[in-house]
């Protein structure tokens, strides 16, 4: 009897249970369907192109980070960028690190890579992104915006390397073209043109994120017509007509960046650093001894802001304790630390935990615009001055934003006949015998005042200083001690980057249509690039 | 004084109860096969005791034992037989000829087959031992040499290190070539490793995609199947493993003890070459510390680097209970790991426990079966690996060589201020550090993991030819991570440096199985199968950076400077559905079949699905075909299978990310809009025999496969807007054999000689890579650039080299030293073997058993990047030629190269820095030979006989003296080549920075109750 209920029991619960397990195995199929599976694979925590297109607010961050890049961004793209190749080689610093070969004139490849990268990698799709978002979504002032973002990232690149892809850049092709310099700097003028008309209606975009100018219209032209004034500058030898025609232009549109106030930058803050302020902190630049020869020499009060005295004092005797290194040292001397013996960057520039300022990274200041007039003037542009008021007036804001200097202070510093000094303490005459007092009636030592004085006004924007002293030779820096590039002697400057590996194995049929067209058949670091006619 | 406690326990339980020895009588008997012929050299051990004889040359044999025992009569290729002793004295036994025909081996999904069946390449690992050296805690480390086609290398770090496993080559130029691991039926989402080798039942592994075409994409690259322990039925049993042992390193780089610090002959106590004075006199001391001043003998210290190092010690204590009846068991095991690396503070702690509980209910009719596996580990100052700061190997290979180790140790004092410092020799040096400092103030790490593995499964016999299984299993992980630094650790941050990760991650697979098998008549059989499978996979993480610390060495968020944070997540889901069938003729003749299709979120939604499909036949030729009577068993096998593969989540749109400070960055790679699901086509013939009345067993198999359509990042111009772009394209080509041989060598008496002899041998060729695409480089390191290249090999490494002439001589510079190329466009090698190989050794007599494995590895490069380092450091015992006067390439150095002109002699630290060093070193300088050989594991062990347990509480105890790696019977490079730095596909072939190969020797105990 019990027996029977137990197997009775039992073969209801073997039904139940094959049910459950039936049933079990068909709600999976059922629940495992895949509708959800859209869902699943969009990542909440990033933003879709449509999310961007419908925010202005976005697209002002998008904006931040398209500015923020265009200069380099972070340090260590900075440090590949610009401070191992045209802080060297405008003069501002030599290195104190043995396997920084570049201060030898080698330029080494996996950096330059890195700076290509940086660039075409990073910012230029960034830039492509706000400008397209702006157009589409009718946002004239943004897109204006982003053009001249767009003109100052590629005016960098171009003075770099010369031909660079530019009008076809994100075709999303295999192969992207070449442009030639000529060319781009064309293009440039038109996009100034494009940008300045767009913002003559005044108004404001990215208020909320715009580094530079809080999103003010009326400011961003100023930036547009300055940079056309740069622009036309740097073509002067090469096309003058043209550089004539945009000069005057950018000086007639009566707002160009004359007032320090003005100044564009791109602020910083404590994530997104001005570069300088990390690496500095790992003590592999110093002063050069063209910078101590000029500033030293000029008795120029900028020195003590720029620079701070050696560690260790006065080491070559002449009672001043800022000391250069001559650049291009060779590694078995720098197996020996030349960091105590030679001055650092001024704690301004430095690490924020040492008292550093983060400042802001300069695109443009008031000082380099009066500088351009001088040359314009020097050329006989019509640009509303002489050389020498534009010189002075130069010298004079520079002194100002940079030391607070008054205005007798300034005007002994330009009236006086002070001339480059010894940077080793008299073994070694100074680099140069110009003096500060402006003599326009030496149109080349004219040239070479109103340049040494722009290269110490634009301090420490390398980039710039390096393009101007590869287009006008000046300022005269020192031999380097020794040169591992064969086409680039000691007493010289390479004339640019050549081309980068990634391109060679990406891009191959395009770089080498550039070297053989646009470049003239030779990829070297002496290949003068297109404006470089002097 | 821990390893000291269990030695003695390990010691005192071997002496007292060895040797107890009781009153036996004799038994005689006869040995004959089915026919009656007699079998000479057969074994007879009384179970008991575990003593045994050999049958004579007529079969004869004569044993001692007690009434009540059981004697045991085995011999090779004939299925043993046991007796009972009663008061009889005499007992002829007929043994039965055994075709191996009943080796069974667990499949996919768990399904335990037999191996006759199978249409593909299986290889059922030796267990044997694994829980015995356990491999420096590494599971997957203690299958390396054991299984044909299987590379396993070791990745550079410490008590917590990983390894690189790949079967039959590398094919996955995006993804990963690892295999798929699969632990009782269901994968496994994270690091196998944390797995106990205690809990391991058996190991099988199914060699290509072939076998696994049922696991779907994962399974592209092979798969592992683990099977754990369960209960036994019977009574309450306890067994007690523990391990120690110890670990040293072997040192190979080959240092100069004749010149210290210095640039250009002249001494530099700030240099961080060795390029300076030969050594000998007084010099300035280095250090910082303003206490210490004046000169230190400047001297060799030919040991400065392994003075650094600490004993590894390894103990692992292993408990498990295990009961059961008819219808429950259940097994419950604790396993306990502890570490010390040869890092100092290097630690690790891992606490395992897992329970597994069967039972059968209703008549046997349903199965459950749930496993809880709890994994808890802590591990300590983990070194970083490679070319990263806090990597103390890179401090430490790169001591000056006048450095004294009790100067160096000195790694911090108090400045003027009252705050500790860095006494390093180069102060505030970029990315420079005192080793001493690095592993007590820099790399300063704590990883916590729990880990969950859960799994449930019901079985359910419908009927007899229907059952149904239904089954999830989970595998749960929580991870987080802090860093910290200490102030005037140079660069890393102002005061201090403080960063956490946080990171959860889950796989959770649910499936059903519903099998029907059915005989059609005697000689048909049938069996057809359909499941389906649901898998979830998601991590989460977080992660922040302090960016500096406000106040000096205060490790906490809330003193950060700029606060930083991070987070991540992913999250995938495939469903699958799969059938299967099977039929057999005549028990000789078989037919696989599996269908899979999948169903991917990662793809786009009207193209997610992706198939798999496989077929196989298996043939015992020896059932239908009389062979030669020594061939006992022959059978061929043949498969084709179809494996597909799906890609990652989010790839499908080109999306912005969120930034710190208000930024929003655009994604650099372009979408994959158009994907089409990657397939790999695999083929594979084989047989397996088995010779000389079963004493020879070799299974053979030839392979092919085609990894094609793969999605992998093209680079593509920069300038056209995107970095990479996605591709589906390639076909990687992959053939080769492997070979496993097993041979009862010789069974003479008490001893018995087994050998078991792997070899692999793959090739693979890059067959087409996409339109208009002859050379696709997958990545670069400072040395290497890995290019596939139409028509090549995988794994070629390109690196700078010397310029060279139409006579292949080397064209010279002025100064003495080689022209270099400008880019890396010289083929250095490749750093995949030519062949591998394991041999096995098994000796055992009486009580001992011996068994090493010899591990080949014949051919391929390797480039260590850490020499490139040393030799412009002026470290490596080559760079000390030529230090007065200079050195003349081709004669002094490289005197294989013949340069094209008369050389300059040239000083030795430029022509060192022309060749070695990080931004150019030029590889082909640098790459050597990977062969070696050596000797992988060693185990020899001594169990003690049953009579002499008989009054102690012990079933078993069993004493064995480990060791692994204990040396290399030849290795042509100076480095051990099987040291990788990761577990990537460029990460063969190339040393940098890497902990030492570790020997590692010690004792294992493992007690039965």
């Amino acid at each position: 009897m019990i027996k029977t209920i137990n197997s009775i029991k039992l073969n209801k619960m073997k039904k139940i249970i094959s049910k459950i397990l039936i049933i079990s195995a068909f709600i999976f199929i059922a629940v495992g369907c895949t509708e959800d599976f859209e869902e699943i694979n969009t990542n909440p925590l990033s933003l879709s192109t449509d999310k961007l297109a419908d925010s202005p607010v976005l697209q002002g961050q998008a904006f931040a980070q398209a500015q923020y890049t265009s200069m380099t961004g972070l340090h260590w793209r900075f440090q590949i960028s610009q401070s191992l190749f045209s802080d060297l080689w405008s003069g501002y610093y030599a290195t104190t690190a043995a396997g920084f070969d570049s201060d030898r004139f080698t330029q080494v490849g996996g950096w330059s890579d890195l700076a290509w990268g940086s660039f075409y990698g990073i910012a230029a799709p960034q830039i492509k992104l706000v400008e397209d978002l702006a157009r589409e979504s009718g946002n004239t002032v943004g897109e204006a915006m982003a053009k001249i973002v767009k003109v100052n990232g590629y005016h960098r690149m171009t003075d770099y390397w010369g031909p660079i892809p530019f009008s076809a850049f994100g075709n999303e092709e295999l192969s992207v073209p070449y442009d030639s310099q000529q060319d781009i700097y064309s293009n440039f003028f038109t996009i100034l043109d494009e940008a300045s008309s767009a913002l003559s209606a005044g108004g404001s975009s990215y208020a909320g994120s715009d580094r530079t100018y809080g999103g003010d219209a009326a400011k961003w032209k100023k930036l547009s017509e300055s940079l056309r004034l740069r622009l036309a500058m740097r073509v002067r030898f090469a096309d003058p007509a043209l550089s004539r025609t945009q000069a005057e232009k950018a000086f007639s549109s009566g707002v160009l960046i004359t007032d320090p106030a003005d100044n564009a930058t791109v602020s910083t803050d404590g994530t997104n650093r001005n570069p300088l302020e990390t690496i500095t902190n790992w003590g592999e630049f110093r002063m050069s001894a063209t910078m101590e020869s000029i500033l030293k020499g000029f008795g120029d009060p900028r020195m003590e802001v720029y620079f701070d005295p050696a560690a260790s004092g006065d080491s070559d005797g002449d009672g001043i304790p800022y000391e250069g290194l001559q650049n291009g040292q060779t590694k078995v001397a720098l197996g020996t630390s030349k960091n105590d013996g030679h001055s650092d960057l001024n704690v301004f520039y430095r690490n924020m935990s040492l008292g550093g300022a983060n400042p802001a990274i300069d695109i443009m200041r008031a000082s380099e615009v009066h500088f351009l007039l001088a040359e314009a003037a020097l050329a006989g542009f019509s640009v509303g001055g002489s050389a020498k008021d534009y010189y002075e007036s130069g010298i004079s804001v520079s002194m100002m934003e940079r030391t607070g200097a008054d205005a007798a202070a300034i005007a002994a510093y330009t009236n006086s006949v002070n001339t480059p000094a010894s940077f080793d303490g008299g073994t070694t005459p100074g680099v140069s015998s110009i003096p500060v007092k402006f003599n326009e009636s030496n149109t080349e030592s004219a040239l070479e005042q109103i340049i040494t004085q722009k290269w110490l006004a634009l301090f420490p924007n390398g980039w710039e200083a390096w393009a101007e002293a590869r287009r006008t030779g000046y300022p005269k820096q020192y031999a380097r001690v020794s040169s591992e590039n064969p086409d680039v002697p000691v007493d010289q400057i390479p004339s640019r980057m050549t081309y980068v590996a990634s391109e060679f194995t990406t891009n191959i049929e395009a770089v080498n249509a550039a070297i053989s067209g646009q470049l003239g058949g030779s990829d070297k670091n002496n290949t003068k690039l297109w404006w470089d006619k002097k | 004084m821990k390893q000291q406690t269990i030695l003695s326990v390990f010691l005192s339980t071997f002496f007292l109860f060895g040797g107890v020895i009781f009153a036996q009588k004799t038994l005689n008997g006869n040995i004959t096969d089915e026919t009656g012929g007699s079998i000479p050299g057969a074994t007879v051990i009384v179970v008991e005791t575990n003593l045994g004889v050999i049958s004579d040359f007529d079969g004869n044999y004569s044993i001692s034992a007690e009434e009540g025992q059981s004697i045991q009569i085995s011999y090779v290729g004939y299925s043993s037989q046991q007796i009972l002793v009663g008061a009889s004295s005499t007992y002829d036994v007929s043994l039965q000829s055994d075709n191996t025909l009943d080796e069974v081996i667990v499949t996919s999904l768990g399904i335990v087959r037999q191996k006759r069946e199978l249409t593909y390449a299986t290889q059922s690992v030796d267990t044997e031992g694994i829980d015995e050296s356990r491999a420096n805690g590494n599971l997957m480390n203690s299958l390396q040499g054991k299984v044909a086609g299987l590379s396993i290398q070791t990745t550079s770090g410490g008590v917590a290190s990983g390894s690189k496993v790949v079967l039959r080559g590398n094919r996955s130029i995006a993804g990963s070539s690892q295999p798929l691991y699969i632990v009782d039926g269901v994968p496994l989402g994270g690091d196998i490793n944390d797995l106990s080798p205690d809990d391991i039942e058996s190991i099988s592994v199914l060699r290509g995609s072939n076998a696994a075409a049922l696991y779907g994409a994962r399974a592209n690259n092979g798969a592992i199947i683990i099977t754990t322990k369960k209960g036994e039925e019977g009574s309450f049993k306890v067994n007690v493993n523990s391990t120690l042992t110890v670990d040293s390193p072997i040192i190979q780089f080959d240092y100069q003890n004749q010149y210290g610090q210095g640039s250009g002959g002249i001494y530099s106590s700030f240099s961080t070459d060795s390029w300076g004075p030969a050594l000998g006199g007084t010099q300035p001391h280095w250090s910082l510390d303003p206490n210490i001043t004046g000169n230190i003998p400047f001297v060799s210290n030919p040991d400065n680097i392994t003075d650094f190092f600490d004993t590894g010690i390894n103990i692992a204590n292993n408990i498990s209970v295990t009961s059961g009846s008819k219808n429950a068991t259940a097994y419950l095991s604790y396993t306990n790991d502890i570490r010390k690396g040869i890092i100092p503070g290097n630690e690790l702690q891992r606490h395992n426990i897992n329970l597994k509980i069967d039972n059968t209910m209703l008549d046997g009719k349903l199965k459950i079966s749930s496993r809880l596996n709890y994994i808890k580990s802590n591990i300590n100052n983990e070194p970083s690996q490679w070319e990263n700061f806090d990597n103390p190997y890179r401090h430490l290979y790169r001591l000056p060589r006048n450095i004294r180790t009790q100067d160096a140790s000195n790694f911090e004092y108090i400045d003027s201020s009252g705050n500790s410092k860095q006494n390093y020799w180069k102060p505030n040096d970029n990315g420079g550090q005192n080793p001493y400092w690095t592993i007590n103030r820099a790399n300063l790490s704590e990883t916590l993991t729990d880990r969950v593995l859960g799994h449930l499964s019901l079985t359910y016999n419908i009927s007899d030819n229907l059952n149904i299984l239904v089954r999830s299993a989970i595998d749960n992980s929580t991870n987080s991570f802090e860093k910290r630094w200490h102030n005037d650790t140079y660069i890393i941050a102002d005061n201090g440096q403080y960063a956490i990760d946080n990171n959860r991650s889950l796989e959770w697979n649910t499936d059903f199985l519903l099998a029907f098998k059915r005989d059609l008549n005697e000689n048909l059989s049938f069996n057809l199968n359909v499941g389906g499978n649901n898998r979830v996979n998601k991590s989460k993480g977080m992660s922040t950076n302090n960016g500096g610390l406000n106040a000096p060495n205060i490790f906490a968020v809330s003193n950060a400077v700029n606060l930083t944070a991070n987070q991540f997540i992913s999250e995938r889901e495939v469903n699958s559905l799969y059938g299967f069938g099977n039929i057999g003729f005549k028990n000789g003749l078989f037919l696989d079949l599996t269908y899979r299709s999948d169903w991917s979120s990662t793809l786009p939604s009207d193209n997610n699905r992706y198939d798999f499909y496989s077929t196989g036949l298996s043939a015992v030729v020896s059932e239908f075909v009389n062979f030669p009577s020594f061939v006992n068993f022959f059978k061929v096998r043949g498969s084709y299978a179809v494996v597909g593969n799906d890609t990652d989540p989010y790839s499908l749109e080109r999306l912005a990310q969120l930034q710190p400070g208000g930024f929003i960055a655009l994604q650099t790679t372009a979408p994959a809009t158009d994907l089409r699901a990657e397939k790999t086509t695999s083929f594979e013939l084989g047989f397996d025999t088995t010779l000389f009345n079963n004493r020879v067993n070799l299974d053979f198999t030839y392979y092919k496969s085609n990894s094609i359509d793969q999605l992998f990042r093209q680079s593509v111009p920069q300038a056209s807007g995107v970095t990479s772009k996605f591709i589906n394209g390639g076909d990687i080509q992959n053939n080769g054999i492997e070979a496993v041989v097993s041979v009862g060598l010789l069974t003479n008496g008490d001893f018995t000689w087994d050998l078991i002899l792997n070899y692999a041998a793959n090739k693979s060729e890059v067959i087409s890579l996409a339109d208009g695409l002859e050379t696709l480089s997958y990545g670069e390191d400072y040395v290497r650039n890995f290019q596939l290249n139409v028509g090549q090999p995988w794994g070629s490494m390109y690196s700078r080299g010397f310029e060279r002439d139409a006579q292949n001589r080397v064209l010279m510079n002025a100064n003495g030293t080689p022209t270099i190329t400008a880019g890396k466009t010289v083929n250095i090698g490749n750093f995949n073997p030519d062949w591998m190989g394991g041999i096995t050794n098994s000796f055992s007599y009486k009580n001992f058993n011996l068994r090493f494995l010899i591990d080949i590895r014949q051919g391929g490069s390797v480039v260590s990047f850490t020499k490139t380092i040393l030799a412009s450091d002026g470290l490596l015992a080559e760079t000390a030629i030529g230090r007065s006067g200079g050195l003349i390439f081709g004669t002094d150095v490289y005197q294989k190269e013949t340069p094209a002109s008369t050389p300059a002699s040239v000083d030795p630290e430029t022509f060192w820095a022309s060749i070695g060093g990080r931004n150019a070193p030029v590889g082909e300088a640098f790459v050597e030979d990977a062969s070696n050989i050596r000797l992988r594991e060693l185990s020899l062990s001594y169990a003690l006989s049953q009579a002499s347990l008989t009054n102690s509480p012990f079933n078993s105890v069993k004493l064995s003296l480990v060791g692994r790696n204990l040396f290399f019977f030849s290795n042509e490079a100076s480095i051990d080549p099987e040291v990788t730095f990761g577990t990537g596909i460029t990460a063969d072939g190339y040393e940098a920075f890497s902990a030492p190969t570790l020997r590692n020797i010690g004792l294992n105990l493992k007690l039965g109750f």
